[in-house]
Order: C-alpha cells, then structure tokens, then sequence
C-alpha cells in the first residue's frame, strides 16, 4: 500500500520534471529564434537590385554594399583555397599516422582566439612581410584560423571508417599513400565536403581578425589585386553598429540579412552532404 | 616508377602540411612573444598590477590588470548562464524528447549556432541596449547586456557538446539504473551525468574558453570602460575588446602595439590552459 502510494507521488514528480524540461527547452529555443527573426527579417524590405550592386553613398545613408558582398567572398575564397587542401591533409597525417605531439598542437591551435590570430596576421603578415591591410593577409590570417577547425573534424571523419577496409586494402599489396588516397578519402569524400562547407560558414562571418588585417570602413575602390584593402559584410555591419548610429541602421539590417542569408545556404549545402552519406 | 614519384609526391604533401601546423603554433607563440618584450622591458610589472589603462594619454598608462579582471569576470559569469540551462535542455533532448523532436530541435541548434557574432552583437545593440536607459540604467551598454549577447552566442554549441557526451553514455547503464526502480530524471541526473562527467566537464571547458576568445559581442555590447565592473549594469570592457578596438590605431612598434601584444599573450595562455584541462578531461574518459 505505502509502496503503490510513493509510487504514484513519484510519477508525478517524474511528469511535472518533464513538463518543466520541455517547457524550458520550447523558451529557449523560441527566444533564439525570435533573435534570428530580429536580425533577419528587418533587412529583407532593402533587398533590391541596387542594394547589391551600388557603392554606399551619402555618408552611409544611400546606396548599397556590393564592395561588402565581393569583399566577403573574396576573403572567403582566399582562404579556404589555402586551408581546405591543408586541413584535410593534416587531418590525415592526425588519423592515419601516430604522431601524438601534432594532434596537441592543432588542440592549442584550435582553442586560440580569433582576436589573436589577427594580432598575429597584422605583425607577421601585414606589417613584417609588408603585405599591408590586404586580401592576401586577412585570407592568410582566417586560413590559419580555420586549418585546426578543418583538420580535427577531418580527423574525426576518417577515424570514423572501420578497420577492415584498411586491411582489406593493404591485404591487396596497396601502399599507405594509396590506402588513404585511393581508399580512404573516396570512402569519405561526403563529410569532407561536409567539413568544407561548415568552415566556409565559420570564415565568412568571422570579424575580429579582419578588423585587424583586411578590412577598411569604405573603399572608394573595387580591389585591384590580393594587395587591395576591402570592405565585407561582417565588418561593415561592425563598423556602422560601432560609429554611425540611427541614420546607417537600414544598412547593417540589410547586410545583417546578406550576410545570414549566406551563412544559411553555406550551412544547407553541408547538411546535404551529410544526409547523403546515411 | 610512376607509382614510386606518386608515393612519394603524396607522402610530401602531408609531411608539408604537418610541419605548417607546428610551425603555426610555435610560430604565433613565438611572435606573441617576441612583440610583447618592448612594453614588459619598458613598463614592466605595471602591466599586471595597474588598473590605469591610459595608452594614449600623456604620460601613457599600461596597466591592464582591470582587463585581465574583467575577461575572468565575463567568463565565470557567461559559463554559469549558459552551462546550467544547456544541461537542463540536453537532458530533456537526450532522455524525454521523441526521436523527432530531437532530430528537430538539434538541426536548429545546428543552424543557429553557425549566426556570426556580430549579427547577434547587432541586434541586442539595436533592440534591447535602448531599453537600458529608459528602466533606470545609466549605461546602456553594459556587463549585462554583454553577458545576454554571450548567452545566446553559445547555448547552441554549450548544449550540442554536452548533449553528445550524454548520449555516449550506454544504454544499459541507464536501463539498470531504471531497473533498480529510479525514475527517468533521477537516472539522468545521477547515472548518465556521472558517467559521462568528462565529457560534460569538458563542454563546459570548451564554452569558456569560447566566451574568453570572444571579442565583438563584448566590444558591442559591453560598453567600453577600462575598469572593473562594481555593478552588472556597469560598463566594462575586456582584453579582447581592447585588441580589437585599439589595434587599428595604435602606431607601429611603440609601446602600446607592444603592450596589446601582451594583451594577446595573456589571453592565449587563458586558451592554453583551457585546452590543457579538456585534452585531460577527454583523456580521462576515454579509459
């Protein structure tokens, strides 16, 4: 009798527990999306040809951010063409050879801020090697930043395929070169795009080193070359939240928006290279 | 031949991109350090034991300890707001939510955790700092509002790491725990968090070291003063924020380049001590 009795007090505790979980769970998630609602919704109404295509004029209050748009995509492109081939090489080298000490410098490397590795490319890159605030030294500075990000999860990936197809394939006579070139990486060709996607998604709305490194607040010019300073959607919206108040609000909600608007299509493509591999 | 050159070629692409990455990190050491010697040979101690942050006042000021404060604050602070709420809704995903559910609610976690910070440093600025003023707050950018911007920066990842190393837990554990009479939250709580202890120590590990490293949102948001904060509601401002405010305008080799160096120096030994406990951690539950 007293058994059933705290029996059925339990379960309802056990039920009201549940109830509160689920409704803090809904909340939170709720209240993120009610943020990605403020920062996406109130720039889609600027979206127009000539937002996308114009120069900024009139002191910020006119015009649109195509130097902004190129210059994030440039920077991107940049950087992944330097760290992508990088980091899934070193991600191998983590994963197929035992080399404990390298899989510690990339777990420091990988806790750095990003603030820091600007410090970094503004010394070495703009200043020592006399590159200037350019192209060329914001891609350098986020390849370095991303190349960790890029290799840990490479590492994952291939520690992911089972044992046997190694064997199998050195059974056959393969070399270790061939077993992971000829195999292994075809075997996972899916997540690596995967990996690829997902750091095109961190570089593009990374704003701390550029400041630093790349960008300008504007840019009369279009860049001439990897030398150039440029402008890009997530210091633009930095530099006009910081200085420039009410009047150039429109224009960060409508780079804000660009700006999500990348990182959800970036993000997608990943997430169906995923959902193929299952 | 052919395949001896392909071996070969193969096997010095992967030697090169491994001596990069040691490179990379001696290297960002070593230059850290190398440009952070000027401001400790010329201002020495003071650095660590000043409150007066002053860089280009005449004569400048580089005492950065209030920094070094208010980076700790911000981090103990954001860890405590987010790690507790995250377990809480990681422990709903893992153990009460349908299949589903989860599936859902974890995509957009997902999604919502790859939102650059500056957008989300934008909105509380555009929307919530406003408000400050209007209730009674001085300052309407501020430690509070920065720890807000914090908050929703890194639920997603804080929940998403603690939610994977929960669901590494066997199921059987769980199963005898039930089997014993417990009740699901008192399974969850007690049973599947201590197995999985390391796991979610080092989720909280890794969320601190992400609010440490962050520098819009607080530049944004936390309203710039070079002191320490007596209040929530004052403004404050960190070793990250001072980086990327100041860097762009500090002159080339003087002493205040010099001494944001040093500013970097402390926040990477702040990482690599972060990084330290988690390789433990994860070594830890890998036995």
């Amino acid at each position: 009798m007293t058994i059933t009795k705290t029996n059925g007090s339990k379960t309802v505790e056990n039920k009201k527990a549940r109830i509160a979980l689920k409704i803090l769970t809904y909340f939170i998630s709720i209240l993120i999306v009610f943020v990605f609602i403020l920062a996406f919704l109130p720039g889609l109404k600027y979206w127009s040809w000539e937002f996308f295509s114009s120069f900024p004029e009139d002191q910020m209050t006119g015009g649109g951010i195509f130097p902004a748009i190129l210059g994030s995509i440039l920077l991107t492109a940049v950087s992944l063409v330097i760290a992508i081939p990088l980091g899934i090489f070193l991600g191998i080298v983590l994963s197929e050879y035992n080399l404990s000490y390298i899989k510690f410098a990339v777990t420091i490397l990988s806790g750095i801020p990003s603030v820091v590795f600007g410090l970094f490319g503004l010394g070495l890159f703009c200043i020592t090697m006399n590159m200037r605030t350019s192209i060329l030294a914001g891609g350098l500075t986020l390849s370095l930043m991303v190349l960790p990000v890029i290799s840990s999860s490479v590492y994952e990936v291939m520690r992911s395929i089972p044992r046997e197809l190694r064997e199998a394939a050195y059974a056959l006579g393969a070399r270790k070169s061939e077993v992971i070139f000829d195999m292994l990486v075809p075997s996972v060709r899916n997540s690596i795009i995967t990996v690829s996607f997902v750091s095109a998604g961190r570089v593009i709305g990374e704003t701390a080193p550029l400041i630093l490194t790349a960008a300008v607040f504007y840019a009369t010019n279009l860049p001439k070359n990897l030398l150039s300073p440029v402008m890009t959607l997530p210091t633009h919206i930095y530099f006009l939240a910081a200085a420039y108040g009410t009047k150039a609000r429109w224009m960060a909600e409508g780079a804000a928006s660009v700006l999500i608007l990348f990182v959800i299509l970036v993000y997608t493509i990943a997430f169906m290279f995923r959902r193929e591999k299952k | 031949m052919h395949r001896e050159i392909k071996d070969k070629s193969r096997k010095a692409l992967l030697a090169i991109s491994s001596i990069i990455a040691i490179a990379a990190l001696f290297g960002i050491y070593y230059y850290l350090i190398k440009e952070s010697l000027p401001a400790i040979r010329s201002v020495g101690a003071e650095l660590f034991f000043s409150d007066q942050w002053y860089p280009v006042w005449e004569p400048a000021e580089y005492g950065m300890r209030s920094l070094i404060i208010n980076s700790l604050i911000v981090t103990v602070l954001g860890t405590l707001l987010v790690v507790p709420i995250s377990y809480f809704i990681a422990i709903y995903l893992h153990g009460f939510a349908s299949k589903k559910e989860k599936g859902i609610i974890r995509r957009l976690i997902e999604y919502l955790s790859g939102i650059p910070s500056v957008i989300i440093a934008f909105v509380f600025l555009t929307y919530l700092s406003p408000v400050f003023p209007n209730i009674g707050i001085y300052s309407p950018q501020n430690l509070l509002l920065a720890l807000i911007g914090l908050f929703f920066l890194t639920i997603p990842i804080s929940t998403v790491l603690i939610l994977e190393s929960l669901d590494s837990v066997p199921r059987e554990l769980e199963e005898s725990s039930a089997a014993l009479g417990a009740l699901p939250l008192r399974t969850y709580m007690k049973i599947t968090t201590r197995a999985a202890l390391s796991g979610v120590l080092n989720a909280i590990v890794l969320t601190a070291n992400r609010i440490v490293g962050e520098t819009i949102v607080v530049l944004l948001l936390g309203g710039g003063a070079a002191m320490v904060p007596a209040k929530l509601t004052d403004p404050m401002k960190t070793l990250t924020a001072v980086i990327a405010s100041e860097m762009p305008e500090a002159a080339q080799f003087s002493i205040h380049y010099s001494a944001l160096f040093v500013a970097g120096l402390v926040l990477v030994l702040f990482s690599t001590t972060f990084e330290l406990i988690s390789v433990m951690l994860l070594r830890r539950s890998r036995r």
